[in-house]
């Protein structure tokens, strides 16, 4: 038998089998001896196999990255802060975390606006399961598999070669005179073509969310409204928007963390070359091509810090959506 | 009733929606798959007695016993040549009972660090990169291979200098079963009308001579995903600089000793600088070199008309290009050795390989360590097409191309050009030196003025890579 197949009986059956064992023999051991304190303690006895698991993947390997962030490439000495400081004052860091900012302004603002204008729109007209299954095809899209794609369609030939790349090939037919641009390489744009292939990937889940939360919308407030005068911008400014708004912060904040931690568009279209890297690119590369451990973990923390009050924001926004 | 089939329609619905969106998602991906370049994915197939005689040879090595269990094999060869090599090791397998897991990944000095580190090595590697298992055997994390290969056989049929590159104290950690050149000088026979064989400064000549009447003489792409830059690195780069410098100073910017802002290395830099910039030289200048893949590089060769001339590329381009470019045949492709610059450095021949080691000493890594050094399973390496092997009790002749008969010729044959094969000093330089390198060099093709704070970056990550 393969090592493989081995290993795999084990995780599927043995696991979830030695934990059945464990709890039954806890379960056990409560009725048996705990007496009246059972009632207090039984739940932490269930809760300890998924705080072991937590311990084991999640918090070890946070505490193990805080440390080696404070030591060297090979992990072999001390450093302190140095990797810390080397991520706000080195310049090509610093330029790494410019090109984050613009991901996540750019990114979540045009994910909620494009999001918001296709559920509220598409809820008026007949054909909106149609519309609406075209918009979030791309979300069932692979990240790699859609970036290999735009890589594709965003490829230059120079001019007076016939143009490989779709978009080139496009706006040359239908513009005479049309130059066409290395949209992956020229820094004018560049970020902002990746963005793109960020936002046209995942517009679609901002419009489902959001269309879920115009369906939650009273029709019969919407209609007294329109009886009553309201124009339909009104009906959107006053009745609508202020409705939409839990789902609004709930999109918002996945989005931001989606920009923050954005890697595989980078990665698969550019390899982070021409300007292009971002924070999660860049820490790959400082472990894997540069095998400075230490750097890759501060910036694996300074990920985590940026990530988490987003993250905070996001549970409250969804907590908010679900109470509504 | 009306309500039910109402339903049933919604489901319905549901359920085209679903197989649309899956079927668009799926087309999408395979097309994209499609498009981007892939290799001839058909097996080799062998001659019967090249067949016959590596399996009786791998017999021999496990002593007519069927060993059996299995051997974990790292690498990192992929689509064409990974199914040459695998299907190169069936006679192993077939011997032995024995079974090969082979895994090919392109981050495999990541991984195998990795799994070292977790105290789970791959039972064998097969490695492109001879700087880190010389460190790996120092650091006493491999197998010696003294007495597992046939030290006499192997001393008498590989390379001397090959050999060394994989022994630490005086004992063989690993060797090259296969290697490729480097720094070819293709052109498509019935276009080019330049010089043939030139020196460096004549090839220069013909260039500007095209340049100046509008036609770009040089075909160059450096784009490679996550190694986007090696191109330019490996193909122009290295080969000037040791073709006017020589191999002594190539080691010495390899260990360090030559710093990366030194005028020799800035010469280097600025002379690639000078071709892959200017648009005169290249078509479309360095935005062009920069969003052409490497594989596409010398299609320009063969449009009508030409769109540029000569690319400087490794010993694949001869049988990709045939196989793989529109108006490329086995014809019309030529080439020649990159140009001379100093005399006596005129003969250095660039090559990568891949080497095998042992990290784990058990019977079935010893017997693949063992097979892979035999010239029979050479052979069938040679027979497929898909390699070069430094193994001189393998003729010339068992290869399919006279291209790669001529290139076998000279790595074997000759101990003079044996004498001047050198490994690219980009798999000599410490991992995070050449990642940078290639790097730095993409960056410095799009912005030439930043050429010395490039290179004061290199020394700075040179420096602290020792």
């Amino acid at each position: 038998m393969s090592r493989q197949l081995l290993d795999l009986i084990l995780g599927t059956a043995l696991l979830p089998l030695g934990l059945v064992a464990y709890l039954v023999a806890a379960e056990g051991a409560v009725l048996r001896h705990a007496g009246r304190r059972a009632g207090s303690l039984r739940p932490w006895l269930w809760l300890a196999p998924a705080f072991v698991l937590i311990a084991g993947v999640l918090v070890y390997p946070l505490l193990k990255s805080v440390y080696l962030s404070l030591r060297n490439a090979d992990s072999t000495a001390w450093v302190g802060f140095k990797n810390y400081r080397a991520i706000f004052t080195d310049p090509s860091l610093v330029a790494v975390l410019k090109v984050n900012a613009l991901w996540i302004v750019i990114f979540p603002l045009a994910a909620v606006v494009l999001g918001l204008l296709t559920a509220v729109l598409l809820d008026r007209v007949r054909y909106e399961r149609v519309a609406k299954a075209i918009i979030t095809v791309p979300t069932a899209i692979s990240f790699v598999a859609g970036s290999v794609m735009w890589r594709l369609i965003y490829t230059y030939n120079p001019p007076g070669t016939p143009q490989i790349g779709t978009l080139n090939a496009f706006l040359k037919a239908i513009l005479p005179g049309f130059v066409p641009k290395a949209w992956l390489i020229d820094q004018r744009f560049n970020n902002y073509a990746l963005i793109f292939v960020g936002v046209w990937l995942g517009t679609g889940l901002a419009t489902l969310i959001l269309s879920a939360a115009v369906k939650g919308i009273s029709r019969e407030l919407l209609e007294a409204a329109r009886i009553d005068g309201a124009s339909e911008w009104r009906v959107f400014r006053y009745i609508m928007f202020p409705e939409l708004v839990p789902a609004l912060g709930v999109v918002m904040t996945t989005s931001v963390i989606a920009a923050i931690k954005v890697f595989d568009i980078v990665y698969v279209v550019t390899g982070g070359n021409y300007n292009t890297d971002v924070i999660a690119t860049r820490m790959y590369s400082e472990q894997f091509a540069y095998q400075n451990t230490g750097l890759a973990c501060a910036i694996a923390v300074v990920l985590l810090l940026a990530v988490t009050p987003v993250l905070l924001a996001n549970r409250a926004a969804l907590r908010r959506e679900v109470a509504q | 009733m009306r309500a039910n089939f109402g339903l049933r329609r919604a489901d319905r619905r549901g359920t085209t929606r679903f197989i649309l969106v899956a079927t668009i998602a799926a087309a999408a991906s395979v097309s994209a798959a499609a498009a981007a370049p892939t290799k001839d994915s058909d097996q080799p197939a062998f001659p019967a007695a090249s067949l016959a005689a590596a399996q009786k040879a791998a017999s021999q090595i496990v002593h007519g016993k069927k060993i059996g269990g299995s051997v974990d094999f790292l690498g990192v060869l992929t689509g064409a040549q990974g199914e040459a090599l695998t299907a190169a090791l069936k006679p192993l397998e077939d011997a032995s009972g024995m079974k090969v897991d082979y895994e090919a990944t392109f981050s495999q000095q990541s991984i195998l660090q990795t799994r070292i580190d977790a105290g789970n090595p791959p039972d064998a590697v097969f490695s492109s990169y001879p700087l880190q298992l010389v460190q790996l055997a120092k650091a006493g994390k491999l197998i010696p291979l003294n007495g597992v290969v046939d030290m006499k056989a192997a001393a008498r049929q590989y390379p001397k200098r090959l050999l060394d590159l994989g022994t630490v104290k005086g004992k063989l950690y690993a060797y090259f079963p296969i290697v490729n050149y480097h720094a070819l000088v293709w052109y498509n026979a019935d276009q080019y009308s330049g010089p043939r064989n030139p020196t460096w400064p004549q090839l220069q000549a013909w260039a500007s001579g095209s340049a100046a009447q509008g036609k770009p003489p040089w075909c160059a792409g450096i784009e490679s995903g996550a190694v986007t830059g090696w191109p330019a690195a490996n193909e122009l780069l290295v080969p000037l600089f040791v073709r006017r410098y020589g191999p002594k100073l190539a080691t010495a910017w390899e260990q360090g000793k030559l710093a990366w802002s030194s005028p020799q290395v800035k010469w280097a830099w600025s002379t690639v600088g000078a071709i892959l910039t200017n648009p005169k030289m290249v078509n479309g200048g360095a935005t062009a070199v920069a969003s052409t893949n490497f594989l596409g590089a010398g299609n320009g060769m063969f449009t009508s008309p030409p769109s540029c001339f000569v690319l400087s590329l490794g010993q694949f381009y001869g049988s990709y290009a045939p196989a793989a470019v529109q108006g490329a045949s086995a014809k019309n492709v030529g080439h020649f050795a990159f140009p001379s610059i100093t005399k006596a450095y005129a003969r250095a021949q660039f090559v990568d390989g891949n080497q095998v080691a042992l990290l784990r000493n058990r019977a079935q890594g010893r017997a693949l360590a063992a097979y892979m050094a035999t010239p029979q399973f050479a052979t069938l390496l040679a027979e497929s097409g898909q390699f070069l092997v430094p193994n001189s009790a393998v003729s010339h002749n068992v290869y399919p191309t006279p291209l790669a008969r001529q290139l076998a010729k000279q790595l074997v044959e000759s101990k003079k050009t044996q004498a001047a094969t050198i490994l690219l000093p980009t798999v000599l330089f410490p991992v995070p030196v050449t990642n940078q390198f290639f790097k730095d060099l993409t960056t410095y093709l799009q912005n030439p003025s930043q050429l010395d704070a490039l290179l004061a970056d290199m020394d700075r990550v040179a420096k602290s890579s020792r």
